[in-house]
């Protein structure tokens, strides 16, 4: 349906306009795009200061990575605000009701259609994705990798088990709604208290920078991989379940 | 005169805007989908390329791989 909505707008556009008015068009931005790619090919190496600040100041970052130390150390504020927008987006489309809230986080089920070439090939495949997972936020402190890149292959990993049909997650159960807030909360603590050592929100002591860092990483890539499970979770429904729930969702939207 | 580098770099950068031309032009939905993964990975390598391997780790993970999963079941969705 939205599909077709968007296509008819397209023809329509494209119906009101003359062929010559097109190709002009079609040739002033191709002339553009030329001329900004030659610019861009031309352009040397520019002056970035920013480089060279971040080299400056990696040593008392706690991390090895320019790109981490950035990211948690000199604008740690920022992904603070980046885990809570996440956590806002979480709190959007998590399940409304809440009378699942006695279930258990992760339940067992038996699928209706099996797949056995995914079953065999997931039980090589997750803990491989865990480790790696974890290899990636280890790593994030000298070479490229971090919280975010190690949360999206967790997800990755509890998207395949959910498509396995094994498994049900409850976003409802008290451990859920734990995974959900813990990265934001580990990282608001952790900026509150070392306001007690430097005097200063989220400037973290030199000789604890190391593990703080480690620390609100670890509980950040929870949280990720956990939000973006319940994303994938929004929007699966399982047919029994969007039968009875169906009446219910049209009215709130 | 012209390095491999740069033809490399060039086909990166034209398969990219050529998918990304073909992703919203598509007429199926489920050809979309699959056109903006393949996009996806495309603008990976030209984050690899540009020696931004943070980016190009998370344009992998969540670019291309979650948001193809995400856009599926939406697809789905839809289609009930």
């Amino acid at each position: 349906m939205f599909n077709d909505l968007t296509l008819g707008r397209n023809t329509q556009q494209q119906a009101s306009l003359p062929a010559g008015v097109l190709i002009m068009l079609v040739l002033a931005i191709a002339a553009a795009c030329l001329f900004l790619i030659k610019a861009l090919i031309d352009f040397g190496p520019a002056e970035q200061p920013l480089v060279a600040l971040v080299a400056s100041n990696l040593a008392q970052s706690g991390v090895d990575n320019p790109v981490t130390a950035v990211l948690l150390n000199f604008r740690s504020y920022d992904t603070l605000l980046e885990v809570a927008v996440l956590l806002i987006v979480a709190l959007a489309v998590v399940p409304a009701s809440t009378d699942q809230s006695k279930l258990r986080f992760i339940s067992v089920s038996v699928p209706t259609e099996r797949s056995f070439v995914l079953e065999a090939f997931l039980r090589w495949l997750l803990p491989a994705i865990v480790v790696t997972s974890g290899y990636l936020l280890w790593t994030g402190a000298a070479l490229p990798g971090g919280a975010f890149q190690a949360g999206a292959l967790l997800a990755g990993a509890g998207i395949l088990l959910l498509l396995a049909g094994h498994h049900n997650f409850n976003f409802n159960a008290p451990a859920a709604r734990l995974l959900l807030v813990v990265g934001l909360a580990v990282f608001l603590l952790v900026g509150a208290a070392v306001i007690l050592s430097s005097g200063t929100a989220l400037a973290y002591p030199q000789a604890w920078a190391g593990m703080l860092i480690l620390i609100i990483e670890v509980a950040a890539t929870l949280t990720i991989a956990a939000i973006l499970v319940l994303l994938f979770c929004a929007l699966q429904v399982e047919p029994p379940r969007a039968k009875y729930e169906g009446p219910k969702k049209e009215e709130h939207s | 005169m012209i390095s491999g580098e740069l033809v490399i770099d060039l086909l990166l950068g034209g398969g990219a805007v050529v998918t990304a031309v073909l992703c919203l032009t598509a007429k199926d939905l489920f050809q979309a989908i699959l056109l903006f993964i393949s996009m996806g990975l495309l603008v990976t390598l030209a984050w690899v390329r540009l020696g931004a391997w943070d980016v190009a780790i998370a344009e992998a993970a969540i670019g291309a791989g979650l948001t193809g999963a995400l856009l599926i079941a939406t697809r789905r969705q839809l289609n009930q």
